[in-house]
């Protein structure tokens, strides 16, 4: 994920932005607006917001406050004029990544934004991950689901089986169902399938 | 009166004796034998008053018991020997038919005989004589019973003298008789009322209510014993009360008491007394219509400062009605709060005196509300204040809109005429920044690309020019700033004084909040200076702002503030803002007017350089001391129009 949207009504500053982030290796895209911008951002690919909270017509917060109701999760780098914290606050509160003050260090601004796409893409692979695990959960039967939970709490086979009131051979045969149908290889493929999968009850 | 004696067996010679010896009028017979006796008695010629039993006579005790069954009320004396008295006494107490009367006597001589006989003879004259004079007695009293038939008629005349109605009526309410004044009540006369009803005397619905009464008179109710009944006579209504009692209860007809009196005077009095009560309500409904009809709160307080009368209005206002606020004290109506603010309000007008204010209440589901009062007290006829009379006017609206107006003048002038240096340094900073950004990045941009090596000719080329662009705009703002500062057309002739006044009234807001003491030294007759108002405003605004700021840190009661003007150099004027704030260091001072220089946090350090070119643009002098009992003071002399 490489896409950058700079949303300013402020020409040489979107395109200045632009010429840099485009030095280093992403693509930009403008909005003069923030009606342009939402209107097209249902269409547009994965990519981190530039945008300024001191617009004409609709402010930033509003622009966060309606891409939060659309439930985008999109990471957005807000833009200040000097000395509007607590704007900047509310911004964050609302689920912004970061802010800059005017005029701001060019160099801290790409760190900052490429530390975000980076956190926002692990995120997005944590996700698919995720639902993946919770996929292969749903495969298992309830006792397998059982004796997955005993396992994850660290018991022995042994513990498993007297708590379930099963013989440990038993105990043995769902494990290996349990491995077969997670796809796992090893314990700790399982444990991390069922960490992912938010299994119920894990206890630290 | 004679007296008769009868002698048993006792000799004639006795008898003659006792014929010429005993007092004349003594009547004496005598027999021989006890038969002749008992058939003389059983003859009933009359009969002895005593009998004397001779001493031959045989068995005195029998024939004495003979005697008293023939006749009663004898007396019979036995006469005995010497010696048996006592036994004869005995014999005539142990007989069960004899008594007192049959007495012995121990017969000696004739004398003594005839002594004893004497005295009996007497006593029995006596009792005659006494009973006799108890009959003239009796007679008497007799012949005085024929007189009581004159005491009924006195009684009569006394009824018919006495001005009350007095009636007899039988059970059927028939007039059996009636006195004088029941006559001339009634209008007529006995012969025409006697054997009437009473209640066919009255008009119809007199009659059933006549007929009740009676009715409950006989069956001995004791209540509804009295109406009032009209009666037409010449032409006049007169009105009588009648009661009825039933007073001769034992007779085998009832006889029924009425009394009547004219109550004309009383029951015309009452009707006119209802009139005019009825005509009092009708015009207190009307009074109550009228007052619940004014949309303002109206009520009377006492002198407990309970209420006594609200109108509707009042209810509607507190939620509660007519009869939950009657009697309740003011502060459990409109509540504690509201009340502690109008406190000194009542004790003005229980003190006396009509009063009228204005109020912010905060009542409780209300809210805040403005409120327009006026106490008129009540005055008892001694002159007390016994309690006050309240209306009150919501104005909350017309309040609010009139702040409105206000607030809303005060930010057009805000706006218009001063934008404090602070407001106006913010607003350059943003506008600054963002050529800088601009320039930031494209400079940022242009250096990474020629880092990796991927410069494009076109792409630097257009990119340096983007960065010249910036920077000549933001040379512009800065240079809109200098012609702000430099503005020459709007000099007038002004008094610093008045500047000095508008600034003070600019900041009102702010020195209501600070509150500090604020002194104004301000020299009368100060020449006029040739200045830009409004420049000058702005630096005495904010001077005095800044002022207050640094006296944040301190109690209200050491904040201090003191404005002074005075002449100096002759025609020139000198402006000194003072306050008592934590003060200045040297090192502070010599950097204090440099621009960016700032001790706040939230300053931009542009406040006071900004006031130096203002300063120094109308050829003044602006200098900042420490005060020598603490706190800072700026000032700055402006020079005088120089003399044409």
């Amino acid at each position: 994920m490489d896409n950058i949207y700079i949303v300013d009504d402020e020409a040489a500053l979107r395109d200045s932005l632009s010429m840099l982030l485009r030095a280093e290796d992403f693509s930009t895209k403008e909005f003069a607006t923030p009606a342009a911008f939402l209107e097209q951002v249902g269409d547009l690919p994965e990519g981190l917001i530039i945008l300024d909270l001191w617009m004409p017509g609709m402010s930033g917060i509003e622009v966060i406050q309606e891409l939060n109701r659309r439930g985008f999760t999109l990471p957005i780098i807000c833009i200040t004029g000097h000395g509007d914290v607590s704007t900047a606050v509310k911004a964050i509160k609302l689920g912004a990544a970061d802010f800059f003050e005017k005029p701001f260090d060019s160099t801290q601004l790409i760190e900052r934004i490429q530390h975000c796409v980076k956190e926002h893409q692990n995120q997005k692979q944590l996700d698919v991950f995720s639902a993946l695990a919770k996929e292969l959960m749903a495969k298992l039967t309830p006792r397998e689901y059982e004796v997955l939970q005993g396992l994850v709490e660290g018991l022995r086979n042994k513990q498993i089986a007297y708590n379930m009131g099963i013989s440990i051979r038993t105990v043995e045969l769902h494990r290996v169902h349990v491995m077969d149908k997670l796809e796992a290889k090893s314990l700790s493929d399982v444990l991390k399938i069922a960490i992912a999968a938010d299994i119920e009850n894990i206890k630290i | 009166m004679s007296s008769r004696i009868s002698l048993l067996s006792t000799g004639e010679d006795l008898l003659t004796y006792l014929n010429t010896n005993l007092s004349a009028g003594v009547f004496l017979e005598h027999n021989d034998l006890p038969q002749n006796l008992y058939s003389a008695l059983e003859q009933s010629f009359g009969k002895p008053d005593i009998i004397v039993l001779g001493i031959n006579v045989q068995d005195p005790i029998r024939t004495a018991e003979h005697i008293l069954v023939l006749r009663r009320d004898i007396k019979i004396l036995i006469l005995c020997k010497g010696g048996r008295q006592n036994i004869l006494q005995k014999a005539i107490q142990f007989s069960p038919f004899l008594n007192s009367e049959v007495t012995s006597f121990e017969y000696k001589s004739y004398s003594s005989l005839r002594k004893k006989l004497q005295m009996l003879v007497d006593n029995i004259v006596k009792q005659r004589l006494y009973r006799s004079a108890i009959e003239v007695v009796e007679k008497e009293r007799s012949s005085i019973a024929p007189t009581r038939p004159l005491v009924a008629n006195y009684l009569e005349k006394l009824l018919d003298r006495i001005p009350i109605g007095i009636l007899s009526l039988d059970s059927h309410g028939r007039i059996l008789n009636l006195n004088r004044s029941a006559q001339s009540l009634l209008g007529r006369s006995e012969r025409a009322l006697v054997n009437l009803e009473l209640h066919s005397l009255f008009s119809n619905h007199d009659t059933e209510n006549i007929k009740n009464l009676t009715h409950h008179a006989l069956i001995g109710d004791e209540k509804n014993h009295s109406i009032v009944v009209s009666l037409n006579s010449l032409e006049l209504k007169c009105y009588i009360e009648i009661s009825i009692s039933l007073l001769a209860i034992n007779t085998a007809e009832p006889i029924l008491t009425t009394i009547m009196q004219e109550v004309t005077d009383r029951v015309l009095e009452e009707i006119k007394r209802k009139k005019a009560e009825k005509a009092l309500l009708a015009s207190e409904q009307q009074l109550r219509l009228v007052i619940d009809a004014i949309p303002e709160l109206i009520a009377y307080v006492d002198a407990d400062l309970t209420y006594q009368f609200n109108n509707k209005a009042f209810e509607k206002w507190f939620g509660f009605s007519r009869d939950e606020i009657k009697g309740k004290k003011i502060w459990q109506v409109i509540g504690e709060r509201p009340y502690s603010v109008i406190t000194p309000y009542i004790k003005q007008v229980m003190s006396g005196s009509t009063i009228t204010f204005e109020e912010k209440l905060n009542y409780p589901y209300r809210g805040d509300v403005y409120i327009r009062s006026s106490y008129v007290p009540n005055f008892s006829e001694s002159g007390k204040v016994i309690g006050f009379f309240l209306l009150t006017a919501d104005i909350t609206q017309s309040k609010n809109e009139e702040e409105g107006k206000q607030k809303h003048m005060l930010e057009a002038a805000h706006a218009s005429r001063i934008i404090t240096i602070g407001e106006m340094s913010t607003q350059l900073a943003h506008e600054i920044s963002q050529p800088l950004a601009s320039i930031g990045a494209y400079s940022s941009a242009c250096v990474r690309l020629i880092e990796k090596d991927r410069t494009n000719i076109d792409e630097l080329y257009t990119a340096f020019q983007n960065i010249s662009t910036q920077a000549i705009r933001a040379q512009e703002i800065m240079h809109q700033l200098r012609n702000f500062v430099k503005k020459d057309t709007s000099r007038k002739t002004v008094s610093v004084n008045d500047l000095v006044q508008n600034a003070i009234r600019f900041l009102q807001i702010e020195i209501r909040e600070n509150k500090p003491d604020l002194s104004l030294n301000l020299a009368e007759d100060l020449p006029l200076i040739e200045a830009d108002q409004i420049l000058i405003e702005q630096v005495i605004v904010n001077l005095v702002k800044n002022a207050m700021e640094a006296m944040q840190v301190l109690d209200q009661k050491e904040r201090r503030l003191t404005l002074e003007t005075n002449v100096c150099q002759d025609s020139g004027v000198f402006v000194a803002v003072k306050d008592s704030g934590p003060g200045i260091t040297d090192y502070e001072a010599s950097k204090i007017f440099e621009p960016f220089y700032t001790t706040k946090p939230e300053g931009m350090g542009m406040g006071l350089a900004i006031i130096r070119s203002i300063i120094d643009s109308h050829d003044g002098e602006l200098e900042v001391l420490a005060n020598e009992d603490g706190g800072t003071t700026f000032h700055f002399t402006l020079p005088g129009t120089p003399e044409k």
